[in-house]
């Protein structure tokens, strides 16, 4: 494909795909990155539905770790963009990364629309509401991790 | 019996040649251990930005603490649950690995990090927990973040080293390390 092409050829995907160390530290910052997100979105998850913090104090909460959380997505955004420039060609054909990459717009603009809206309601968005939030941000964000690690198995082949 | 016959008894138990039988099922394994990451590490560090006055400022220190740690805890279980899984049909390999040892280590190490800030300044958190955060406390914070780091960059080394030989230590090419990747693939 000409795209892919045009990405091997350049400098970045050059250095990256020759330099065996960045894969390795890509792959440890990816999952930092996944620390910071996902504990944030797990926390905030858990307080809509009603364990963890007090419901009372969700708006605040929402608003403390919402930095964090964006901060921890642009992490494993540039982390996981260089390891897909590590074997552009391979990963473009690999079907796990595919269904993760249709998964996470979904993931992302529901948690960034919907899901925020809920968890900064003031006054708290009612029990049912938010733990449905809570329930589909945690289903697609699952999925986006379980295709992710099943990139792995489908790339040596 | 050494530790290296023990490992290699687990590696020839039927329960290993069951993990071992199936890709997919080691592969599910896999992914919940490393999701498994968000609920015990991702909890921690909340409690760390905490300590160390990073973030959830507002909230009182024992009560971020309390409310987390079952989670936490809970999450610990499943991936070590999940790691057993994952340590039986490979035991010998993982008992040769440089990166798990270290792992090991680096978990001990937490969890005397835990130990020791739980039984002393910890006690006397409702004395300063709405004001700033003491030294020792802070200390407990960065240690226990930085060992997390540790242990995460270990777990991700595992696959990698000189009894993998899974092509990881060829000349750099065509994405060696891709292939290195997959512990699943023998």
């Amino acid at each position: 494909m000409p795209l892919i092409q045009w990405i091997e050829s350049t400098w970045l995907d050059t250095a990256i795909r020759h330099s065996v160390a960045t894969i390795r530290i890509a792959e440890i910052i990816h999952l930092l990155g996944l620390t910071l997100f996902g504990g944030t979105v797990f926390i905030l998850n858990l307080t809509l539905f009603g364990f963890g913090p007090p419901r009372r104090a969700l708006a605040r909460i929402a608003g403390e770790l919402m930095p964090w959380t964006v901060a921890g997505f642009l992490v494993m955004a540039v982390s996981g963009s260089v390891l897909f420039l590590s074997s552009p060609d391979r990963f473009y054909e690999n079907p796990a990364l595919r269904v993760k990459l249709a998964i996470l717009p979904l993931a992302l603009i529901f948690q960034f629309t919907i899901h925020r809206k809920i968890a900064f309601a003031d006054p708290p968005a009612a029990p049912g509401r938010a733990a449905l939030a809570a329930c589909l941000s945690s289903v697609l964000w699952i999925g986006v991790g379980f295709a992710g690690k099943a990139i792995g198995p489908y790339a040596v082949q | 019996m050494s530790l290296f016959d023990f490992c290699q008894w687990l590696h020839d138990s039927p329960a290993a040649a069951v993990m071992r039988s199936s890709s997919a099922t080691f592969t599910v394994i896999n992914s919940i251990h490393a999701l498994g990451i968000v609920l015990v590490a991702g909890t921690i560090l909340l409690v760390d930005l905490r300590l160390l006055g990073l973030g959830l400022r507002r909230e009182p220190v024992k009560d971020v603490v309390a409310r987390i740690i079952p989670v936490t805890l809970f999450g610990f279980a499943m991936m070590a649950l999940t790691g057993l899984l994952m340590f039986f049909p490979e035991a010998v390999r993982y008992y040769k690995s440089p990166a798990f040892r270290i792992k090991l280590v680096l978990l001990a190490l937490l969890g005397l990090n835990a130990l020791i800030f739980h039984l002393t300044v910890y006690r006397d958190a409702p004395k300063w927990e709405l004001g700033p955060v003491p030294v020792r406390a802070r200390i407990a914070g960065l240690f226990s973040l930085m060992l997390w780091i540790g242990v995460i960059a270990a777990g991700r080394s595992i696959p990698y080293g000189r009894d993998y030989d899974l092509g990881f230590n060829r000349a750099p090419g065509r994405s060696p390390a891709l292939v290195a990747r997959c512990l699943s693939c023998r």
